[in-house]
């Protein structure tokens, strides 16, 4: 469900982005990547590897 | 040649690149639905990242088609965001390549042309790289017009884009079901298992 959400919002940060927010579009990729840098961390167990 | 011309080229470049892109997302739904094959959550990420590196030239392509013309702080950022992205994949793509690098390991999934799906995404991805290195060689000072010949196309491919983040969306659903992650090895549809 996790990523199936992260799609949905991928698919939003991606044909919101408004010329006139610069600050807004790099605020939602910004957050994207976060995502999708988290569930990477999760699936690949590295949060143990650096003692999380 | 000025650079602004070059830009222009490298404005139909890109449509080109979007629609690589999109086709390699189709591709691997191919390969899931035709083929049986469930992708692992690294395949997912994988797939993740590709449309993040496309949220930066679909905001290229879609400044153009709004404003006519590309300013040079807007090219710019939509390069570096690709580049970002990019970089994740690859970073993703790299670890998965990695996990089946021992000798005598099947991989996972069927190859294609000789390469695991994720051995490709790792190419996809280098390509990616390469190609914002390059844009960004061109930036000017001055905005790019947009060329309206390109606006059709324009649109075509930024709803094929769309249309392949929904699918993903809902066929990661049908795998996950209710369940919040993907298991390591899928092996069905969680959701058809738990009506």
């Amino acid at each position: 469900m996790v990523a199936a959400l992260i799609f949905l919002w991928l698919a939003w940060t991606t044909f919101s982005q408004s010329e006139g927010q610069p600050v807004r579009s790099l605020v939602f990729f910004g957050l994207s990547c976060a995502l999708v840098i988290g569930l990477f961390f999760h699936h690949s167990s590295l949060h143990l590897a650096i003692g999380l | 040649m000025t650079a602004s011309s070059i830009q222009q080229a490298i404005l139909v470049g890109l449509h080109g690149m979007v629609l690589v892109v999109t086709g390699v997302l189709w591709g691997g739904f191919y390969v899931q639905l035709a083929q049986g094959e469930f992708p692992c959550p690294l395949c997912i990420l994988e797939r993740m990242a590709m449309i993040l590196a496309m949220v930066g030239p679909v905001g290229l392509i879609r400044a153009g088609l709004r404003e006519g013309q590309i300013e040079p702080e807007v090219w710019s950022r939509s390069w570096g965001m690709l580049i970002v992205g990019a970089l994740i994949g690859l970073v993703i793509s790299a670890r998965h390549v990695l996990l089946h690098i021992a000798p005598g390991d099947p991989g996972y999934g069927a190859p294609f042309l000789g390469l695991h799906l994720y051995t490709w995404a790792l190419l996809v991805f280098l390509a990616l790289l390469f190609v914002a290195g390059v844009s960004l060689l061109f930036v000017s000072r001055e905005s790019v017009v947009f060329p309206s010949r390109l606006r059709l196309f324009s649109r075509a491919v930024v709803v094929l884009l769309a249309a392949v983040i929904v699918a993903n969306a809902v066929a990661v659903f049908f795998e996950a079901g209710f369940s919040l992650f993907l298991p390591d090895t899928p092996t069905s549809y969680r959701l058809f298992e738990s009506m």
